[in-house]
């Protein structure tokens, strides 16, 4: 039942948010919910399981392309779409999973780079269904086409969205395959002994993790109301993803949000003061944080905010 | 309750065991011993069938599971304890545990935890806490609790002592001793500390080089004598 209380109190404020902001203040709380909804997406594998991936960016694209293209060439509503480039997403997570896991966790790494960059030239290159570099522009829609007028009806459809994947978390690290997936990454040779298949569990937690990263890829596509391999093939994405996981907490399901609602915000400012003079300032401050989170928090800030919340109780 | 004749076996083309006979009585203890190189832990992993062997019989209660896998083995009432780092460090008590009843396809539940109040009690009250703030008398302690929570009738242990202080070498074994007594599960235990090793079990086995050696009762000066002389010869 504890359990329950911090993950509600954080979503319940987080939904009254919008009617008390500008809706520029929402748009940059969106973004922060896109990413903690994709950083957890991101965690299923990478902090549940323990396989670093720094090529998200390809399911991202996956998903962004997959209901971009359904809607400009057939005509099919994204909210249909997401799901189809979900599933495309993870046969592609779980391919690249079976292929690259055998070799351990820094050829999967390796791989996953390797993945996004592929994706990206295919997509160049694949100029009658993708557009090519030019990609493919939404002319506008409406709520039945995901195309919304208020940036907080994205707001709330991302809120929704993470919702579900944590609690989706919270469910599978209690469950049997999510405590396989944790023992996994603790000890792989111990997880072996008790009789654990773990290529078989990386890859299921491969294509899951796909899967919740494409749709995310269809809600940035319906917000920028345009697609383009140069924007969704970024290995920024691939690395934003990790790093707000990693800095909020990979053992626990809210730590990608608290990660998130810091970093996000944090290099939106650190863009709009100075991103005109030092390009590249918020990948610094990602490698920064990114180096110093581990050496202070070994576990993220989550269990940190946690503990003195606790004392103060 | 468990018999191994002529056994062989080792690691791909390198023969470890040349014929180990073992024949242990239920609800007795047995202690393992001989220099490092042995065979020990291989026979053990070979009982539980981690290892298959090449010849040779491996009987629990009679039936012949030479070559069955670890999984079958265990459903049989065997339980085998490897030697350390066999927790996941970063789960709490109760995951490591619950993890393991699933891999042998068994539920979690109170049973369990009542068997494990009345080893451990002072596991019970770090249930929510990560493996990795136990301290290394209560990993073991763990790692033992997840062998005995399905009460095999035959418990495999290698190196129980491994990495621990005296004191704490004691108090495992206290347990171990219990653990016999209460409920009659044999032991049959690999130890690199002959003293301990001469002191609980009843009967040792002596090894060397994947032979047997000789065999004779613990409290036989005549074991005691052999034994001393396989380690300092």
């Amino acid at each position: 039942m504890r359990e329950v209380i911090a993950p509600t109190i954080t979503l319940v404020t987080l939904a009254v948010l919008p009617f008390f902001s500008t809706d520029y203040l929402t748009t940059v709380l969106f973004q922060a919910l896109l990413w903690a909804y994709l950083g957890s997406s991101w965690n299923i594998l990478g902090g549940f399981t323990g396989q670093f991936s720094l090529g998200h960016a390809a399911f991202l694209g996956i998903g962004a392309y997959s209901s971009m293209i359904l809607l400009s060439a057939y005509g099919v509503t994204p909210w249909i779409g997401m799901i189809v480039g979900g599933g495309l997403a993870a046969l592609v997570g779980a391919a690249i999973g079976l292929i690259s896991m055998r070799l351990g966790t820094v050829f999967f790494a390796l791989a996953t780079i390797a993945l996004a960059e592929m994706m990206k030239l295919v997509f160049l290159y694949l100029r009658p269904i993708t557009g090519g570099p030019l990609g493919i522009v939404l002319a506008g829609g409406d709520p039945t086409t995901m195309v919304f007028s208020s940036p907080s009806h994205y707001y709330w459809l991302t809120l929704g969205l993470l919702a579900s994947i944590i609690g989706f978390s919270y469910w599978l690290k209690r469950s049997k395959f999510g405590l396989n997936l944790q023992a996994i990454r603790d000890d792989e040779d111990a997880a072996k002994s008790l009789g654990i298949n773990p290529l078989r569990h990386k890859v299921a937690a491969s294509g899951i993790s796909a899967f919740f990263t494409a749709i995310g890829g269809t809600i940035m596509a319906q917000w920028l109301l345009y697609v383009r391999p140069d924007v969704v093939f970024k290995i920024d994405h691939s690395i934003l993803m990790a790093v707000t996981a990693i800095i909020g907490g990979p053992y626990h399901p809210l730590g990608p949000l608290l990660g998130s609602l810091l970093v996000v915000p944090a290099s939106l400012i650190i863009n709009s003061l100075l991103g005109g003079k030092v390009i590249g300032l918020n990948v610094m401050v990602y490698g920064f944080l990114l180096i110093i989170s581990p050496v202070f928090m070994r576990e993220g800030i989550y269990p940190w905010i946690r503990d003195k919340l606790v004392r103060i109780r | 309750m468990l018999e191994v004749k002529g056994l062989e076996t080792g690691y791909k083309k390198l023969q470890v065991l040349f014929g180990i006979d073992l024949a242990v009585k239920e609800s007795s203890i047995v202690g393992i011993l001989g220099p490092n190189g042995s065979g020990k832990s291989t026979l053990l992993k070979s009982i539980f069938g981690i290892l298959k062997p090449w010849k040779g019989e491996v009987r629990i209660k009679g039936r012949n599971v030479a070559g069955f896998p670890p999984k079958i083995i265990g459903r049989m009432g065997v339980a085998f304890i490897p030697q350390g780092r066999s927790l996941f460090p970063s789960m709490t008590v109760r995951e490591n545990l619950e993890v393991a009843s699933y891999a042998l396809g068994r539920d979690f539940g109170k049973d369990e935890l009542n068997i494990i109040r009345e080893v451990f009690p002072n596991l019970i009250d770090k249930l929510n806490e990560t493996a990795a703030s136990l301290s290394g008398g209560e990993q073991r302690m763990l790692e033992i609790a997840r062998g005995i929570m399905f009460m095999p009738r035959l418990l495999l242990l290698d190196e129980p002592s491994a990495g621990l202080a005296p004191r704490i070498t004691d108090s495992i074994y206290e347990k171990l001793l219990m653990i016999n007594r209460e409920y009659g599960i044999t032991l049959l235990v690999v130890e690199q500390n002959v003293y301990k090793a001469l002191e609980v079990c009843e009967e040792i086995y002596l090894l060397e080089l994947g032979r047997n050696k000789y065999r004779g009762r613990a409290s036989d000066p005549e074991t005691k004598k052999k034994v001393l002389e396989a380690y300092l010869s």
